[in-house]
């Protein structure tokens, strides 16, 4: 069977861990810290090597990370080279960014809109938005001509969908049948 | 139906003044692995259990395995238009089947849409495929009897409305040529018919159906084939598709008849599945819940009470074993679900027992409280002489030369009595003949008939009764009084006399 180990679950641990120290922000850029030395790749490539004996990885990771990060975070660390699933990391992090928005009430939208806004369309598309979620968004613009007027946002799994090209769609199929 | 022009403009006009107004919002999610018609979702959080979903691009998939972080998603067309990213959009509907009056007639796939090239099915209703059977409560036991025209089955395992008869046997033993035989004997009668075909090859589809049409049968029949080369989701749905439908004409107050040819496929398409979506292997590599897989199909077979409008399905389903095996896992699960089997045998059917039904193996457990009177009446004596038969059989193989006068005698009836439940493809008989054939074997009138003569002189016997005493046959469908008993003898010694054989 495939490993399922979920980076949500990671995610959550942390953060309860983060509350209860009252360090949500230490957690963050420790987070953030880790993700960019990961991208070093023959670096991962031996954190994730099943041939490699613990205490070597677990070494290394003291080594590079032994001054800039605290003991919790080290074993986070620790854990997941144990673990072989190092890549989850990535994941780790952007599902507590996930976690730590939604607890602060902040919803992240992606819009994409056929031209680009102003100021004042931006706001009224957030007022919408901040009204549908009942909560403070984080708006990112993409602008794509596809969707030929009107707008397309999704916050999480739920696509709100006012653009002409859905409607249109909508149209040819209720005249299909 | 005339539509005032003024009415479509006002249609229009509305339309356009709300063009692009309103707001839809829907679950998305998007595509993280696919392969095997089978994909794998990232999103989709509020998506439920058999939700249809539809990916870009307009192909249909039904969401099955939802999991923590993704969906397994079972795609419905062709998946080659399906990539990674590609988004999904859930559509708050569980998976539905078309289904009415104008499906009669008609041949449609695993999902209900029409394949026979005549055109769309006009209906507007719909049915979910996946609802819990009725329950206890506005059931009825067995009080009808479905007749089939085959003298073995009608004779000696009757079938009643609401019934779960299996049909099992090896490959080309005739599992399929009972069921058709038992479709086209509905013609003219009050029972529709739904022949699901699952996992069979096109070519044998097309057969069937063209010997449903050349024998009048088609009229009163929806054919659902899902075909070994549609997708194992679609020979999946197919056997919920086709009780959806039958379901449809139950809760009308109708006689429903629903064959499953086979499913052995069905389990088949459904381990495929089971096992792409990483659900855990059991026996014979099945999943965890194959006999719920075809309980909860066949408990949706039922005799509704009159307050409930008294309709009924009666389910045929087929099952086909490997060399025999009938102690593989699907068979016996399918055996003591189904309230008793029609038994075929490889051995019958090549020494030319056509139907290759062994009546000895093959039981009904509640048919025998539908059966007709006048059928039982004379149906139990057949059956005892065949059983007495089958002791003395092997035993005879020996030389029969010293045997003694009774035991010749019952002997040779059982001989006769075999001879008599042969019976051609496509010809099904209606049941008073019936009773009058097995009545004259019974009462000895064909015992001083050569074997190898029964045949001729029983093809004889109908075209004389059924041209002379028609109404006697009326009789003696229902009951066996000691009036038409005499009738019938007089009516047997006419014909015996007549010196028309």
């Amino acid at each position: 069977m495939p490993n399922f180990s979920s980076s949500k679950r990671f995610a959550q641990a942390i953060y309860s861990i983060a509350k209860e120290n009252d360090n949500i922000d230490v957690w963050i850029k420790n987070l953030e810290l880790i993700n960019d030395t990961l991208s070093n790749e023959s670096l991962v490539t031996i954190l994730n090597s099943p041939e490699k004996p613990i205490a070597l990885k677990c070494s290394i990771l003291y080594k590079i990370y032994g001054k800039s990060l605290d003991k919790l975070s080290l074993n986070l660390l620790y854990l997941l080279s144990v673990r072989n699933s190092i890549d989850l990391a990535s994941e780790i992090k952007s599902d507590f960014q996930n976690i730590v928005d939604l607890d602060k009430g902040i919803q992240k939208v992606f819009v994409t809109t056929a031209t680009s806004l102003d100021t004042k369309q931006l706001t009224e598309i957030k007022n919408i938005l901040e009204t549908i979620s009942g909560k403070s968004v984080n708006i990112s613009i993409d602008v794509n001509e596809n969707i030929i007027g009107g707008f397309k946002a999704v916050m999480g799994d739920t696509l709100l969908d006012a653009s002409l090209s859905n409607s249109i769609n909508q149209m040819k199929k209720s005249l299909k049948y | 139906m005339a539509i005032r022009a003024n009415e479509i403009a006002s249609v229009l006009k509305s339309q356009i003044e709300e063009f692009g107004s309103e707001i839809t919002t829907v679950n998305i999610g998007t595509v993280i692995e696919v392969g095997d018609g089978i994909a794998r979702v990232h999103g989709l959080s509020g998506v439920s259990y058999n939700e249809l979903v539809e990916f870009d691009g307009g192909v249909v998939g039904m969401a099955l395995n939802l999991e923590e972080d993704s969906v397994g998603i079972v795609i419905l067309g062709d998946p080659s238009s399906i990539k990674e990213g590609t988004e999904v959009q859930g559509t708050g509907k569980v998976m539905e089947v078309p289904v009415g009056k104008s499906l009669l007639g008609r041949v449609v796939d695993g999902i209900g849409l029409p394949i026979d090239g005549k055109g769309p099915v006009n209906t507007d209703e719909s049915r979910a495929v996946e609802i819990v059977a009725p329950n206890v409560a506005i059931r009825k036991s067995v009080d009808t009897p479905l007749q089939t025209g085959i003298k073995a089955v009608d004779a000696a395992i009757p079938i009643g409305r609401g019934q779960r008869e299996l049909i099992i046997g090896d490959r080309t033993t005739g599992k399929t040529a009972i069921c058709v035989d038992a479709i086209i004997n509905q013609k003219g009668g009050d029972v529709i018919c739904i022949y699901v075909a699952i996992g069979q090859k096109v070519g044998k589809v097309a057969t069937t159906v063209g010997t449903l049409e050349q024998f009048g049968g088609m009229e009163h029949t929806i054919v659902v084939a899902a075909n070994a080369s549609d997708a194992a989701a679609m020979q999946y749905l197919a056997p919920y598709t086709g009780i959806s439908m039958a379901e449809y004409f139950m809760a009308l107050g109708k006689d429903v008849l629903i064959v499953y040819d086979d499913l052995s496929k069905h389990a088949w398409a459904y381990r495929q599945m089971s096992l792409l979506l990483k659900r855990p292997p059991g026996r014979e590599a099945y999943p965890g819940d194959v006999f719920y897989l075809h309980s909860r199909l066949l408990e949706r077979a039922a005799k509704l009470d009159d307050e409930h409008g008294g309709g009924s399905i009666t389910a045929l389903p087929v099952i086909e074993t490997l060399a025999g095996d009938v102690s593989a896992y699907v068979p016996t699960n399918v055996i003591s679900i189904t309230d008793g089997q029609i038994y075929l045998e490889p051995e019958l059917f090549n020494a030319g027992t056509r139907p290759a039904v062994n009546v000895g193996l093959s039981v009904s457990r509640v048919g025998s409280a539908a059966q007709s009177k006048s059928m039982k009446a004379v149906a139990g004596q057949m059956r005892l002489d065949l059983a007495q038969y089958r002791e003395l059989v092997t035993f005879a193989q020996f030389g029969t030369d010293d045997l003694d006068a009774a035991t010749k005698r019952q002997l040779a009836r059982g001989e006769r009595s075999v001879e008599i439940l042969k019976q051609a493809q496509n010809a099904p008989l209606p049941v008073g003949q019936q009773v009058a054939i097995i009545y004259a074997l019974n009462e000895g009138y064909l015992d001083d008939v050569d074997v190898e003569n029964i045949k001729t002189w029983e093809q004889e016997f109908h075209k004389y009764i059924t041209s002379n005493h028609s109404d006697l046959l009326d009789d003696i469908s229902n009951a066996l009084s000691d009036e038409s008993k005499s009738q019938l003898n007089s009516a047997i010694e006419q014909f015996r006399d007549s010196g028309l054989v």
